[in-house]
């Protein structure tokens, strides 16, 4: 339906056969990642969304400093995550294209 | 009627702004080839840097730059910290399914994201086309309809109200109809660049004054904090399960909003996602989250509870603009950021509603057959459409587009977005399962929002408005696919791109 014959006669790109159809096996940590940003949620919204002007957490008021941790590790999972599906995307793509050649 | 030289120039503004995207417009026409895929997903072939513009300017738009400030001062803090709860599940699939996404965009060419959803349901073509098609138009028009607000509230407050809200709405309307008809996605995408620039600057100004102004971040955060609106803004007022079903529910939705989806299907290889992905989120970081943090407080720190009077609370914003630099060359650089991004979602928006309509329900829902020659005319005839329809959200509206997005738009997108993204894995979902998975959550979120329980969050247990019909639609496609006969090998091959 939706597959072209052009495509079916010249085969996929590399990198569409090197994205693999199921999740790769590390790739289930993010599920365990998803428990720990549970508890990040709770932590700031049951502890630091609060109007307590005389407290406050790395010179900040608590309501800030919570938005700003929750900032932080969205950014530097960002990061991460990039690095690593950068490096184990183009290491499965020259496999592939090593593959084809052989 | 006088006006002002000040409104003239803010109108001036608009206009060559639009200008140049026009001609952004002509370009994308010039380079637009024939075909839906070409006009739609512009064939495929954008680079990493141009996915980065356009997967920045899906999201960094008038709802994180104006909406999410002004929310914080007219609803609460909270509000604002449930927006940076969202990223982290979104950030951290992101890349997960994104690949998946433009994997499969790539193997079978889709143009819609209804294409993957009926490919993967893989029975019930027409009636699902027709289904998912009204499923999107609901969510998407009342989207168009919440950006129109800001966009043309954020001037109209910038001209003190001398030239009305209604006439900027109007200009807004007239212009983004003009330039996409003309260059489909190239043209948004171009645009989309254009706009990302313009807000880069703007925003930078923005940092650079405030921070002149208030003399730091800890500064400005207590002088917010210690305000007479301070005790009624930050607290908490939603239960613990609101936040944590925005993390799960909300965030993990918007990994399958369909104008992003359209954008993986036009990236040019792998890199273009994993680098335009990267790029993006770490935009948001300034977009989503140091711009409304920074002006939100300064909302708060500078009118406390004494708030200008506005025609809607999203010009709450440029009014503070005014205050705090006067009129001059920045503010109308500022304008013209506000200006950028206020428009970079409702054009990719009208482009999708289109696509949707004229392949999705005209096409193969309906079967009517339009002819490749008349093709353009259709289009063009589905934006203008779309557009004035969006318009009856804008024009009268009783709510701050924040909570209007949370409160009707996403639930519906959530309910597309889940059984999708679990059939983009689960290869035993059939098309039994599938196509009631969609029409129960669809029923049920209309039902719960307007039938059983019409005050937000419309639900007893505190919990997003998307969560029980979006539980109810998985629920939907587990029992039913279990209980039916799993789908053929052959087609789940096909589909996956495991057959060779």
């Amino acid at each position: 339906m939706f597959l072209t014959t052009s495509q079916e006669e010249l085969g996929n790109p590399p990198d569409v056969d090197a994205i693999p159809a199921n999740l790769m096996r590390w790739e289930y940590l993010l599920i365990a990642y998803l428990v720990f940003a549970s508890y990040l949620v709770w932590h700031v919204s049951e502890n630091l969304l609060v109007w307590e002007p005389g407290e406050s957490i790395w010179g900040l008021p608590k309501p800030v400093a919570g938005a700003l941790m929750i900032a932080l590790t969205w950014i530097i999972l960002n990061f991460m995550l990039f690095a690593v599906y950068y490096l184990v995307i183009t290491k499965r793509v020259k496999t592939v294209v090593w593959g084809r050649k052989e | 009627m006088n006006i002002s030289t000040w409104s003239l120039i803010v109108l001036s503004t608009l206009v060559t702004f639009f200008a140049f995207t026009l001609i952004a417009g002509y370009i994308g026409a010039k380079r637009t080839k024939k075909g839906l895929h070409e006009f739609y997903v512009a064939g495929g072939t954008l680079s990493a840097i141009t996915v980065m513009f356009t997967y920045m300017a899906t999201y960094m738009e008038a709802w994180e730059f104006v909406g999410m400030p002004t929310v914080i001062v007219s609803e609460g803090f909270e509000w604002w910290v449930i927006e940076m709860i969202f990223y982290l599940s979104f950030v951290a699939l992101f890349y997960l399914v994104g690949l998946r996404l433009y994997k499969l965009g790539k193997l079978h060419k889709y143009i819609t994201p209804t294409d993957i959803i009926v490919h993967r349901v893989g029975g019930f073509e027409r009636l699902l086309r027709i289904l998912i098609a009204l499923m999107i138009l609901y969510a998407t028009i009342i989207y168009i309809g919440m950006i129109y607000i800001p966009a043309a509230g954020v001037l109209a407050a910038a001209t003190g109200g001398e030239i009305p809200y209604h006439t900027f709405l109007a200009l807004y309307v007239i212009f983004i109809i003009i330039y996409i008809s003309a260059g489909g996605m190239r043209a948004v995408a171009y645009a989309d660049v254009m706009a990302g620039v313009t807000f880069i600057i703007a925003f930078l100004a923005m940092v650079y004054v405030t921070f002149t102004y208030w003399g730091g971040l800890d500064k400005l955060a207590w002088a917010a904090y210690t305000s007479d609106i301070a005790p009624e803004i930050f607290q908490k007022t939603q239960p613990f399960q609101y936040f944590w079903t925005m993390l799960i529910f909300y965030g993990i939705s918007w990994l399958f909003i369909p104008h992003l989806v359209v954008r993986f299907y036009a990236a040019k290889d792998y890199k273009g996602v994993i680098v335009g992905g990267m790029g993006s989120n770490a935009g948001f970081f300034l977009g989503a989250f140091v711009s409304p943090l920074l002006l939100g407080l300064s909302l708060a720190a500078y009118y406390g509870s004494n708030l200008p009077e506005v025609e809607v609370v999203e010009g709450y914003v440029p009014m503070l603009f005014m205050e705090l630099f006067g009129i001059g060359p920045l503010l109308i650089l500022i304008l013209l950021g506000l200006i950028a991004i206020t428009r970079s979602t409702i054009d990719s928006m009208l482009l999708l509603v289109s696509s949707i309509i004229d392949v999705d329900l005209i096409e193969r829902g309906l079967g009517i057959k339009v002819p490749e020659r008349s093709r353009r005319l259709v289009s063009t005839l589905v934006i203008i459409g779309v557009a004035l329809l969006s318009v009856t959200v804008a024009l009268a509206p009783e709510a701050p587009m924040v909570i209007i997005g949370f409160e009707l738009c996403w639930p519906a997108y959530s309910v597309i977005a889940w059984p999708t993204i679990i059939m983009l894995f689960w290869r035993r979902a059939n098309k039994y399962g599938g196509f009631a998975s969609y029409l129960a959550g669809f029923l049920s979120l209309l039902l719960f929002t307007y039938v059983i329980w019409p005050e937000a969050p419309h639900n007893p247990l505190g919990v997003w408005e998307g969560t029980l019909p979006t539980l109810i639609a998985l629920a939907m496609l587990i029992i039913v696919s279990l209980i039916t006969p799993p789908p053929p090998k052959e087609f789940v091959e096909k589909f996956y791109g495991l057959k060779k």
